[in-house]
C-alpha cells in the first residue's frame, strides 16, 4: 500500500519526468549520431574553435612532419621566420602538433634570443613553408 | 589498460585521503557510488597542493609520495572520536527510482563515447594545461622556472598549478598522455553527475528531481562542446559542487564538515582564477541565505571552513606572485579603466553578444528552466534554493564587467569565452532548480516519495 503524496508532488514529479525524457531522447540522438558515425563536432564552441584553429592546413603539415624528429619531453622554440604566421596561433596549434614536447614560441625576436630553450632546441619556419630543425651541441638527450 | 587501471588507483588513493577528511569529522558517511566521488575530489583537493608545497620544500613527488600524502589524510579518519556516529541509513529505492538512475547513467555512456570518438586536438588548452603538466616535474623533481621563461607567458603560465598537479596525482606520477587525459575528463564528467544527484538527494528533494537534474546536466554544453571541456571548466564544475554539497551540509547543522568543506573551497583558486570569487560565494550563499533562522549558528560554523578555505586559496595566490615573472598578458593589461569608462557609454552594445550567447539551441532550454525555478523558489521561500541560483547569479554577473575593461574586442572576447564560462555554472544551477521544484517545503514534513 503506498502512502498518498501531498499534492504539490504530483506536479513536481511530473515535471522531474519531462526533464528525463527530454535528456534521454537528447541522449538517445547523440548515441545514433556516435554510431552513425556522423560529424559530432557541432557543439557552438567547437565549430568556432575550428574555423580558427584549421585555417592553415600546409602549416600544420609542415609542422606535424617535423614530430617524428623531436625527442619525447624536448622544450622546443618554434620561430616563424617568416613573419607570416600570427604567433598566438602558431604557439596553440603547435601544441597540438607536438604534444609529446614542451612547445614555446616567442613573440619577438629579442624573446627567441633570452630564453635559454630557444638557444637549444628550434624550429625555425622559412619563407619557403617547411620548417627546419636546429639543436646545440648542448641540447639535453 | 594499464592507463586506467593507474588512474583508478590514484583515484582509489584520492578518495581515501577524502574518505578521511568526510569521517574526520565525526561521522561516517554512508558509502555509496556518489560518496566515493566526493571523496575523490576532494581526496585531488588536498593532495595536489600538498604535493606542490612537497615538491617546493625539496622532497621528492613520486608515486610513494603520493600514496604517502593520501594515505596521511586517510588517517584522519582514525582519530579519535571521528567515526563515532554513522550516516543515517538511505530509504529503500523503488522501481521508478532505480528506472529514473538508468537515463543519466545513458548519459554518461554517451558523453565517453564522444570523448573517445573525438580527436584529441579539439582540446587545445587541455594541451596548453597538459604541457605544464609534464613540464613541471621531470623525474620526482618539481620545478617551477620553466614558467618564468618570456615565451611561456604565451602559454598561459599564470594559470594556477592546481589542475596539473592534479593530472600528475592521477596518473601516480608519470607524465599524461594523450589516453590519460581522455579518461580523466570522463572521470571529471561522472563526478560532476555524481554531485549533482547526491546534493539533490541530501536536501530531501523529490528523488527523481535527483536523477533529472544529474541527466539534464549529463547531455549539457559543458559535457557536449569539447571545447568547454578542454579549457578547465569540468574540473572546475566538479570541484565547485562538492564545495556547495559540503557547504550546504556545513550550513544545515554539520559542523564537523568544516575542514572538508574548506578544503574544497580553498582548492578552487588552484584550479582557475575564478575561483577564487566561486568560493566565496559557494560558502557566502548557503551560510548567509540557506535558511532564514539561526544566522549566527551557521555563521559559528563555516568559520573554521573559510579559515582553512583562506589559508588554502591564499597559498595558490602566493605561488603565483612568486613564481611567475610580472608583467603577463592580462585582459587588464593597458589602460583597462579608460577602457571601461568609455564602454561603459554604451553598456547594451557592448554586452549584445552576450544575450545570442545564451540563445544557442546547444542550452536546451537552460535559461528559461533558471528562471522559471528561481521564480518557484522566490513564491515558495526555498532558501537553499535561492542560495544555490545566487551563486549562479553572483558569478556570471562577476564576468561581465571584465568584458568592459578587457584589452580584446568586447564582442569577439564574449563570442570566445562567455559561452564556455557559464557552461560550468550550469550544473550548480541545475541543483537550484532541483532544490526549487522537488525540495520538501521548510515549513512542514518532507514530502513522501515512497510512491514514486
Amino acid at each position: 500500500m503506498h502512502a498518498k503524496r501531498p499534492i504539490a508532488a504530483r506536479p513536481a514529479s511530473i515535471a522531474a519526468a519531462l526533464l528525463l525524457l527530454l535528456a534521454a531522447a537528447v541522449a538517445a540522438s547523440r548515441a545514433a549520431r556516435i554510431f552513425g558515425g556522423t560529424d559530432l563536432l557541432d557543439a557552438p564552441s567547437e565549430r568556432r574553435f575550428f574555423a580558427w584553429a584549421y585555417r592553415d592546413p600546409a602549416a600544420l603539415r609542415a609542422l606535424a612532419a617535423t614530430a617524428p624528429a623531436l625527442r619525447f619531453g624536448e622544450t622546443v622554440c618554434v620561430c616563424d621566420l617568416s613573419g607570416r604566421l600570427d604567433p598566438g596561433w602558431l604557439r596553440v596549434m603547435a601544441t597540438y602538433e607536438l604534444a609529446h614536447q614542451v612547445v614555446l614560441v616567442p613573440t619577438t625576436s629579442a624573446q627567441a634570443r633570452s630564453a635559454p630553450p630557444c638557444r637549444r632546441t628550434a624550429l625555425l619556419l622559412r619563407a619557403d613553408g617547411t620548417f627546419v630543425l636546429e639543436r646545440t651541441r648542448d641540447a639535453p638527450s | 589498460m594499464t592507463h586506467l587501471l593507474r588512474i583508478a588507483l590514484g583515484f582509489v588513493l584520492c578518495a581515501a585521503a577524502g574518505l578521511g577528511l568526510l569521517s574526520g569529522g565525526g561521522r561516517v558517511p554512508r558509502i555509496s557510488l556518489e560518496t566515493v566521488a566526493r571523496a575523490g575530489a576532494l581526496g585531488i583537493a588536498v593532495t595536489s597542493p600538498a604535493l606542490v608545497l612537497l615538491g617546493l620544500a625539496g622532497l621528492p613527488v613520486t608515486a610513494v609520495s603520493i600514496a604517502a600524502v593520501a594515505l596521511v589524510f586517510a588517517s584522519l579518519s582514525l582519530r579519535p572520536g571521528a567515526g563515532d556516529e554513522c550516516a543515517p541509513p538511505s530509504a529503500p529505492t523503488g522501481r521508478a527510482e532505480r528506472l529514473s538512475a538508468l537515463v543519466p547513467a545513458g548519459a554518461l555512456l554517451v558523453f565517453a563515447g564522444k570523448i573517445v570518438a573525438v580527436p584529441l586536438w579539439c582540446w587545445d588548452h587541455y594541451v596548453v594545461w597538459g604541457m605544464k603538466s609534464r613540464a613541471l616535474w621531470t623525474g620526482g623533481i618539481l620545478d617551477l622556472t620553466l614558467l618564468q621563461a618570456r615565451p611561456f607567458s604565451m602559454a598561459n603560465a599564470d594559470y594556477p598549478l592546481g589542475l596539473p598537479m592534479a593530472w600528475r596525482v592521477l596518473t601516480l606520477g608519470a607524465e599524461p598522455v594523450a589516453l590519460d587525459f581522455k579518461i580523466c575528463h570522463v572521470l571529471l564528467g561522472i563526478g560532476v553527475v555524481l554531485a549533482v544527484r547526491q546534493i539533490v538527494r541530501e536536501s530531501g528533494a523529490l528523488r527523481i528531481w535527483a536523477d533529472a537534474a544529474a541527466s539534464f546536466v549529463a547531455v549539457s554544453p559543458l559535457f557536449w562542446d569539447t571545447e568547454s571541456l578542454g579549457i578547465a571548466e569540468m574540473p572546475l564544475a566538479w570541484f565547485a559542487l562538492t564545495a556547495l554539497g559540503l557547504a550546504l551540509r556545513l550550513a544545515r547543522s554539520e559542523p564537523g564538515l568544516g575542514l572538508a568543506a574548506g578544503a574544497a573551497l580553498g582548492f578552487l583558486p588552484w584550479v582557475k582564477k575564478e575561483g577564487t570569487s566561486l568560493a566565496v560565494l559557494l560558502l557566502a550563499a548557503p551560510v548567509l541565505l540557506g535558511s532564514t533562522r539561526g544566522l549566527p549558528a551557521r555563521l559559528r560554523r563555516a568559520r573554521p571552513a573559510a579559515g582553512i578555505a583562506a589559508a588554502i586559496g591564499i597559498a595558490a595566490v602566493l605561488l603565483e606572485w612568486r613564481f611567475l615573472p610580472r608583467g603577463l598578458t592580462s585582459f587588464f593589461a593597458g589602460d583597462w579603466s579608460a577602457r571601461f569608462a568609455a564602454r561603459m557609454r554604451h553598456p547594451i552594445a557592448v554586452l549584445a553578444p552576450a544575450g545570442s550567447e545564451l540563445l544557442f539551441p546547444a542550452w536546451l532550454g537552460f535559461w528559461f528552466f533558471l528562471a522559471a525555478g528561481f521564480a518557484l523558489a522566490f513564491r515558495r521561500r526555498r532558501s537553499e534554493a535561492l542560495a544555490v541560483f545566487g551563486v549562479v547569479l553572483g558569478q556570471a554577473a562577476l564576468y561581465l564587467p571584465v568584458y568592459f575593461a578587457t584589452y580584446l574586442d568586447p564582442a569577439a572576447h564574449i563570442r570566445a569565452s562567455l559561452f564556455r564560462l557559464l557552461a560550468a555554472l550550469l550544473p550548480i544551477g541545475a541543483v537550484g532548480i532541483a532544490l526549487a521544484a522537488g525540495a520538501p517545503s521548510p515549513r512542514g514534513a518532507p514530502e513522501d516519495v515512497s510512491a514514486s
